[in-house]
């Protein structure tokens, strides 16, 4: 559904990826794993087209998205719900919703925003409200809302559990899998390693903005090397490993 | 005598407003303070003068004078903030200025530096309530004026396009993510906004009936201070902002004499920003939350 081929990106002088390639299999949950600084955002920005590709090619849905800019990638349902959730605060919870649905070509009825007011009781109940009054994690619902306004075939989530509790982040994550049996396929970053193995089938592990790894979560999940750098076993080693993982599913 | 300065200094004020609020669109919108503002409002008293001293009738030479506006506000729109906008900020502000000194010259070069007499159309109709006297074109232009406004919240509140604006407003790179298009967007903004202050210009010449190639200066100098006193990016900011400033200018020259009118107009707009920097309605909580 989504293939990245050998992308790379910088900001101004500054590479922050080199020649990362991906690919999200229809109906699939990959997860994005690495440190602080090692692209994850970057990565999710390429893909969306908010920064250029400087080299590699992306395709989506069998179409090459490479120069095509973040409206019209939307607009063929790859879709970004960003860091810290942005939402539009000077706007109302039903503005916000329909932003989701800007570049469309037609107008979203009634019916989808109760649809999506069926899932979010809460969002339901401040609709008219400035979207500024929202918790943190009626502001992920709201977000993700959004995301869906735009009738995604493909969800990008950055970080979706920060700043969240424990029981919220529980929550998020139930969407992000009732959203997948819809169909809907995900690309999620997330800082809490166990969590996205967990929640994904496959993983890529970028490091400096280059894959480390890449593979079958569980298969991950069982690596040692994964497992000391990001699952909180010994320290992190210094060099960067560049070994194939075990067990690739076809 | 003091009815009567309040309801000068509302009619003029009205001018005002229009000039302060299609600032206001450009800086909240796009954050670009766009000094090409002063050249369009005389582009549209200017040429609405020419166009009744070449013969044509009233209404003809008012949509002639309002698009030859709109179309150098899209001129603008292309070559100063699109152009140049991925450089430093300041470059589309000094190209904008450019524009401003080019409009003028043109203008100059083509009818001279003379102000112009315009014959009003609807002679010195008049109402007289008591002692009081309200111009009827300069009634209608405040009518006008905050109608627009009115307008153009509806349009922000209620449009596809007025939540894109508002969005950029807020947050430029969110508003990409989600799909808005600033290159789509820009173009209508630079219509809208440069429409407000021709049609400013048109109703300054028929309220004040005298034309120049530079009667932009004073005028846009007198809105942008009324945006700044409203609080930057504050649409209904700017329409007090504008009416106040049209107030105290009118006071001052009933009080003091006409030579006094920009130290005490620019006098009250330091203080008032001494006293609160963020301007009238420019809360630094609400940093984010222009138009």
């Amino acid at each position: 559904m989504l293939e990245a081929a050998g992308i790379s990106a910088a900001y101004g002088p500054v590479k922050a990826l080199a020649e990362v390639s991906l690919t999200v299999a229809e109906g699939d949950v990959m997860a994005v794993l690495g440190a602080n600084g090692a692209g994850k955002t970057t990565l999710l920005r390429t893909l969306l087209g908010l920064l250029p590709a400087q080299a590699g090619r992306i395709r989506f849905r069998g179409e090459d998205i490479t120069r095509l800019k973040p409206a019209e990638r939307v607009r063929r349902g790859l879709v970004m719900v960003p860091e810290g959730r942005r939402v539009l605060t000077s706007l109302t919870v039903e503005e916000n919703l329909l932003m989701g649905a800007y570049p469309r070509r037609d107008t979203p009825g009634p019916a989808e925003l109760d649809a999506i007011y069926g899932r979010f009781p809460n969002l339901a109940q401040r609709r008219h409200m400035k979207a500024v009054v929202l918790s943190g994690g009626e502001q992920q619902m709201l977000a993700i809302g959004r995301a869906m306004m735009a009738r995604p075939k493909l969800i990008m989530l950055d970080e979706p559990s920060l700043g969240l509790s424990p029981r919220l982040t529980a929550e998020v994550f139930a969407l992000i899998a009732s959203l997948n049996a819809e169909g809907i396929a995900i690309l999620l970053v997330e800082q809490n390693a166990m969590l996205a193995l967990e929640a994904s089938r496959h993983a890529l592990v970028l490091e400096l903005g280059r894959t480390a790894f890449d593979g079958a979560s569980p298969a991950l999940l069982q690596d040692d090397r994964v497992r000391r750098a990001y699952l909180g076993g010994s320290a992190p080693e210094d060099t960067p490993h560049h070994t194939p993982p075990e067990g690739v599913p076809p | 005598m003091i009815a009567q300065q309040l309801v000068n200094g509302l009619m003029l004020g009205g001018i005002y407003v229009l000039v302060a609020v299609s600032f206001t669109l450009f800086f909240g919108c796009l954050n670009f303070l766009n000094f090409s503002v002063p050249a369009l409002f005389m582009l549209g008293g200017f040429l609405t003068w020419a166009g009744v001293a070449a013969g044509l009738s009233w209404p003809l030479a008012v949509l002639l004078a309002l698009t030859v506006a709109a179309l150098a506000s899209l001129l603008v729109e292309r070559l100063t903030w699109r152009l140049q906008r991925g450089g430093p900020p300041l470059i589309p502000l000094v190209s904008s200025l450019g524009f401003l000194i080019l409009f003028e010259n043109l203008v100059l070069v083509r009818w001279g530096s003379d102000a112009r007499a315009i014959p009003s159309p609807f002679g010195d109709a008049n109402w007289r309530i008591g002692d009081v006297v309200i111009g009827l074109p300069q009634l209608f232009g405040l009518i006008l004026s905050i109608s627009l406004v009115f307008g153009l919240q509806a349009l922000l509140k209620r449009t596809k396009l007025g939540r894109g604006i508002r969005s950029l407003a807020e947050n430029a790179e969110t508003a990409t993510m989600l799909g808005v298009e600033v290159d789509r967007v820009a173009p209508r903004l630079f219509l809208l906004a440069g429409l407000f202050c021709a049609l400013a210009g048109v109703l300054f010449s028929l309220s004040y009936q005298l034309v120049s190639p530079y009667m932009g200066d004073q005028v846009a100098l007198k809105g942008l201070s009324a945006m700044v006193l409203g609080g930057m990016g504050n649409i209904w900011g700017a329409v007090i902002g504008g009416l106040v400033i049209g107030l105290v200018e009118i006071f001052a020259v009933g009080a003091l004499s006409a030579d006094h009118v920009n130290v005490v107009v620019f006098g009250i707009l330091l203080l008032s920003l001494i006293i609160k920097p963020t301007g009238l309605f420019g809360d630094p909580a609400l940093g984010q939350q222009k138009l």
